[in-house]
């Protein structure tokens, strides 16, 4: 049995940051990925990372920024973390070799991003994630003798011993089909978004949600589930993700008359307002008629107002993705574009160290909620929260392993889940295939659980996961072989993908307001005095979610009314 | 063609079922053998390294690679030569000696110059410029590492990589075109350098069958029937006296056609 | 028509056969041929990878040279210069600044490059300025029954978008496409559009060398009686070096190589002798024996 003093599950860049500061505090370190690293979603982030770098800004207006774009629920204490060590990080980063863009001065270059007051987002063209995620495997690859890496293991589930604390877990080499015990004093969750819930979305097939279906079913809360992030441009064709950095380098938004709608809803900031107010007033648009496009649910992006060159250097993917998957070149006509599904703020609840509720667990990037980002994300602050919070785990769990001893393990959990294998297996094909049910589950939360909710909508979706709950026990797969059998794997991700939806669609439910990306139809008003709180959602005895609050943390920015 | 696309794994790696080949055992191998991390300029800066815009702009373009495996897939040395170091592996390589943070450019240059199965196993084929599905044209990287191994650092190697390139370009100023019969010998250091003489000698069936189809005159194998005109030698030697190489990199520089501000092409918008 | 007329190095070096094939094929396809003999090598490449301004600096003087001239357009007979020219050609049409930079240094001679020649391989003009349908009414002695494996060399056809291959030019099909208007056979075989091996020759001869013998077994596999290139650099290797990658293969291969002209002059009606056929190191043998059978055949 394999046994490290940490363990990270996941390698996009929280788990590759988390695995080399555990490293560097001298603990032996294991990274797990059911893909190879490289292939982690971190790669699909585009448009840059936030720091307050630039000699006249500063982290406190980087910090109430972000307070003000998580429309006051975001933990400031948190908060301030994050924005305080943002410049440190981003210097680490250069020094490790990401080839971020410079001025003329040979300094880190910083581009305008959504909801900054003021231009703090460094990057490299429009490939940011993609070269730090390959920086840091660099890094993993330079240190690979003091961390192990398992590339293409998948987790079927963490490991609790009788006393509630995370031990270890299980996992399945996809190569060959073996399934493993691997025991651990620290365990870090870094697996990622929840994506794949929603259909269409901007996250990879990956994003399944994982990790935070195995810490709910562990016994960890998951907090600020309700606040889904839509992102205000992805392509109409097929929800490929259009970087705001176009925006950041000036590009416009259009409605079907010409008219750059934004200056309605956000005067100042127009279109770089924060991504809930800007994907409400598309929506908006297109559902009172103005949309463009075949079936009028497009809205035109028009990056031809950015000088061609500076498109073509800067935003060269996009360039890409426009003539590959729309035929279109942007840097001569406008691109037609829609809100859609693309982060999700909640995950398991952490503390500024990465820690859950359960002794030993630990969650950073996109799975965890410390909460940073509260009602709504700003762009360019996923980079930042995975790199300094996985840092931040990765040391704390290190710390935490010098003084823990070796834990005992069994093979209960092991012969548990190799059963539950050969059961997925063995099912007749007499029920509905795996890709039926997740096809259901993506377009009905993208229906209902969407930029505008209400009450009915969110009714009539929670009672579809229960049944598709239902349905997926019994679902049958096609592959019955062990060597990448992909099939069994994606029969697992389904039970995840719905655990968590349903905690998704419980806590909107709940949530009788509107505030960051949840917005009720039926309750249009932000209101503090009720709903100044997180919402958390535990596993019940019936397997039912569980509803229960915790307070937002507020250090120097009392709630105030947020205009763009 | 006929609505067929034909789907197979990828070449050049070992199959493991259906369409999944071994990566790791061939392209991540390749990788790992290139020193694929930064080697610091000392001293580390407090904030960034100052550094030219342009040279960011120009390792992006290698940067910008997925490790897909395309070019590795495509590879016509690697199919005759499995231990080739191959495209991605040398992309990988200039995103270093192309960063001016990087401490080590001539060592790592050395190493891939002298490695048998290094930089001169390309053969220039182009198929993986072609395969990138990401622009970073790996064949030209490999044509900079060599530009900069052979032009900058003098690096002798070995495989006759610089000597070859030196003895072309020695031909070439002197006769204007290639005079071929002088090019083998001094592509393995000049006819009386020991490293040439098994090589003439392992070449001489060929040149006698040319010499018997009156491919290879003797005339024309011991005579330069062609010289180059003065004003051709000039450019040779102006260029070749220039402190710096003047290099347009497209990539960088992008095209004059580029260059204007589209303005407001908004027609489209209200269609 | 009039072409300003690159015939390159090596077809007035190792391959002579090629330049006076071409000299004897282009009267038959009314194509006037105004030799360039004041220009230099265009580099193969190589100066490239030594000195990109050189490099683009020799092909700018040769283009220059060219439209000196009075011909339609400039023509080549070796896909490497085809392909270096193009990728110089491609860097001095985008940048002004540096076209004139280069423009500079070819002055002494009185010599300027405007942006934009136009520079074909003879495969190119054949198909899309003389047009097969002409070459086709002009063939005297179809190739019936010669079985012919195409060899394009890798500098005229990729990278695709330099080379100008797209939708309304598949420049990758026309060997296929011209041998088929000459009446020949064409041989499907996996080496056609791959390496000959022949720039990594003095660098990595074994493998160089199995590149060359891989192909031209494959080409012995599908029963090619020959092949046929417009790169007089593939014909090095294939032809010149055949002996030494037999060896590299290790099996007999004996593969006769024709140059394009060559092909084409024997289906305009020119004897083998005439085309310098019998100055390759593998003697075509089947394609004289061919020729000789056909005459016999109109003879009889």
């Amino acid at each position: 049995m394999p046994e490290h003093d940490v363990l990270i599950i996941g390698a996009g860049l929280a788990g590759q940051r988390a695995a080399l500061a555990a490293a560097q505090n001298g603990v032996s370190v294991a990274i797990m990925s059911k893909v190879h690293p490289v292939r982690s979603h971190s790669v699909a982030a585009a448009g840059g990372i936030n720091a307050a770098i630039d000699v006249s800004d500063d982290w406190r207006s980087h910090a109430y920024d972000t307070v003000k774009g998580s429309d006051f629920l975001g933990d400031q204490d948190a908060i301030e973390v994050m924005c305080r060590e943002a410049p440190g990080e981003v210097m680490h980063l250069e020094h490790i070799g990401v080839t971020f863009h410079r001025n003329e001065r040979g300094e880190l270059d910083l581009r305008a991003f959504g909801g900054a007051s003021i231009n703090r987002t460094a990057y490299v063209a429009d490939i940011t994630g993609q070269a730090i995620l390959h920086v840091l495997y660099e890094q993993l690859l330079k240190h690979s003798s003091v961390v192990a890496r398992y590339e293409e293991w998948f987790t079927t589930s963490l490991i609790i011993d009788d006393d509630g604390a995370c031990v270890g877990v299980v996992a399945r080499d996809i190569r060959s089909g073996r399934i493993e015990t691997f025991a651990a004093k620290s365990v870090i969750l870094a697996s990622g978004g929840a994506g794949q819930c929603f259909k269409p979305t901007t996250n990879a097939l990956i994003c399944t949600a994982d990790g935070m279906a195995q810490a709910y079913r562990a016994g960890a809360p998951l907090m600020d589930m309700e606040m889904i992030q839509y992102h205000p441009t992805t392509l109409a064709e097929n929800g490929f993700l259009i970087t705001e950095g176009a925006r950041g380098e000036g590009a416009h938004l259009l409605n079907k008359d010409g008219e750059r709608f934004m200056s309605k809803s956000a005067p100042n900031k127009m279109e770089l307002a924060s991504r809930d107010v800007v994907s409400r007033a598309e929506q908006t648009e297109i559902n009172e008629g103005r949309g463009v496009g075949a079936d009028g649910k497009g809205i035109y992006l028009d990056i031809t107002v950015v000088p061609r060159k500076r498109t073509l250097e800067a935003l060269r993917e996009i360039v890409n993705i426009g003539k590959d998957f729309a035929g279109v070149d942007i840097t001569r006509e406008p691109i037609i574009i829609q809100p859609g599904q693309h982060y999700i703020m909640g995950g398991v609840k952490t503390d500024i160290d990465g820690q859950t509720p359960i002794t030993g667990l630990y969650a950073a990037g996109e799975v965890a909620c410390v909460s940073v980002h509260g009602g709504n994300r700003l762009g360019a602050n996923s980079l930042l929260d995975t790199l300094i919070f996985g840092r931040r785990s990765g040391e704390h769990a290190a710390q935490r392993a010098l003084s823990t001893p070796v834990p005992r393990i069994s093979d209960t959990a092991l012969r548990r889940d190799a059963k539950m294998i050969e059961e997925i297996i063995a099912r007749p094909r007499s029920g509905r295939r795996v890709s039926e049910i997740k096809e259901e589950l993506g377009t009905t939360m993208n229906s209902h659980c969407a930029v505008f909710r209400d009450g009915p909508g969110l009714q009539s979706a929670y009672e579809t996961v229960r049944r598709l709950k239902e349905e997926a026990a019994h679902a049958y797969i096609d592959d019955s072989g062990t060597v990448f059998n992909q099939d069994v794997l994606g029969a697992i991700e389904l039970g995840y993908m719905l655990d968590t939806a349903e905690t998704i669609v419980a806590a909107a439910i709940e949530r009788t307001e509107s505030r960051g990306a949840q917005f009720r139809t039926d309750f249009p008003e932000r209101n503090d005095a009720e709903w100044l709180k997180h919402i958390n959602t535990t596993r019940g005895a019936n397997g039912e979610p569980e509803i229960s609050y915790s307070p937002v943390t507020i250090t120097q920015w009392q709630p105030e009314e947020r205009k763009y | 063609m006929d609505g067929v696309i034909v789907v197979e794994p990828m070449g050049n790696m070992p199959v493991i079922k259906d369409l999944i080949v071994d990566m790791d055992a061939v392209h991540w191998q390749k990788i790992r053998s290139v020193t694929p991390w930064l080697i610091n300029r000392e001293p580390v800066p407090e904030r960034e390294y100052l550094v030219a815009r342009e040279a960011m702009v120009d390792v992006t373009q290698s940067m910008a690679c997925i490790q897909c495996g395309a070019c590795v897939s495509d590879c016509l040395a690697m199919e005759v030569d499995p231990e080739f170091v191959g495209p991605a592996a040398l992309a990988k390589a200039y995103r270093f000696v192309g960063d001016p943070r990087d401490d080590e450019p001539f060592e790592r240059l050395r190493h891939l110059a002298e490695n048998p199965d290094g930089m001169y196993s390309c053969t220039h084929c182009f198929k993986c410029v072609d395969a990138c599905p990401k622009g970073v044209n790996p064949m030209g990287q490999i044509m900079r590492l060599r530009r900069i191994a052979g032009d900058d650092y003098k690096i002798e190697d070995r495989n006759n990589g610089y000597r070859h390139e030196q003895a072309f370009v020695k031909n070439i100023r002197a006769n204007g075109l290639l005079h071929e019969a002088d090019l083998l010998p001094d592509s393995y250091g000049g006819k009386f350098h020991p490293r040439a003489i098994p090589e003439l000698l392992a070449s001489l069936p060929v040149v006698i069958r040319g010499l018997l189809r009156r491919k290879i005159t003797p005339a024309k194998a011991l005579l330069h029937p062609h010289k180059a005109p003065k004003p051709l030698q000039a450019i040779f030697d102006q260029i070749e006296s220039e402190p710096k190489r003047y290099e347009l990199n497209l990539y960088v520089s992008g095209d004059d056609k580029d260059n204007e501000t589209a303005g407001a092409v908004t027609e489209g918008a209200k269609r | 028509m009039k072409v300003a007329y690159w015939p390159g190095c090596v077809s007035r070096g190792f391959t002579p056969e090629l330049h006076g094939a071409m000299a004897a094929v282009a009267p038959l396809l009314d194509i006037d041929l105004i030799e360039l003999d004041r220009a230099s090598c265009c580099g193969a490449g190589v100066i490239a990878e030594h000195n990109q301004e050189l490099a683009d600096t020799l092909n700018a003087r040769t283009f220059a040279l060219a439209q000196q001239t009075d011909g339609a357009l400039m023509m080549n007979i070796c896909s490497t210069c085809q392909g270096a020219q193009s990728e110089c050609q491609e860097r001095l049409d985008a940048n002004a600044v540096y076209r004139e930079h280069i423009n500079a240094t070819i002055s002494s001679e009185g010599l300027h490059y405007e942006q934009g020649v136009t520079n074909k391989n003879l495969l190119w003009l054949l198909v899309e300025d003389i047009g097969l349908d002409t070459v086709r009414q002009k063939v005297k002695r179809p190739l019936t029954n010669l079985r012919v494996g195409p060899f394009y060399g890798c500098y005229i056809i990729r990278p695709a978008a330099r080379i100008g291959i797209d939708a309304d030019h598949p420049r990758h099909t026309y060997l296929e496409q011209l041998i088929d208007a000459l009446g020949g056979t064409v041989i499907d075989y996996a080496g056609s559009h791959k390496c000959c091996g022949f720039p990594i020759i003095t660098m990595n001869k074994t493998a160089s060398l199995k590149q060359a013998g891989r192909h031209l077994g494959d080409a012995v596999d599908a029963d090619a009686d020959c092949l046929v290139t417009p790169c007089p650099l593939c014909h090095l290797n294939l032809d010149l070096q055949q002996p030494l990658a037999a060896a590299a293969v290790g099996r007999e291969l004996g593969m006769p190589v024709l140059h394009l002209p060559q092909l084409l002059g024997l289906a305009l009606g020119l004897e083998p002798k005439e085309l310098g056929l019998g100055r390759h190191i593998v003697k075509p043998r089947s394609v004289i024996d061919w020729s000789q059978s056909v005459v016999a055949a109109a003879a009889a």
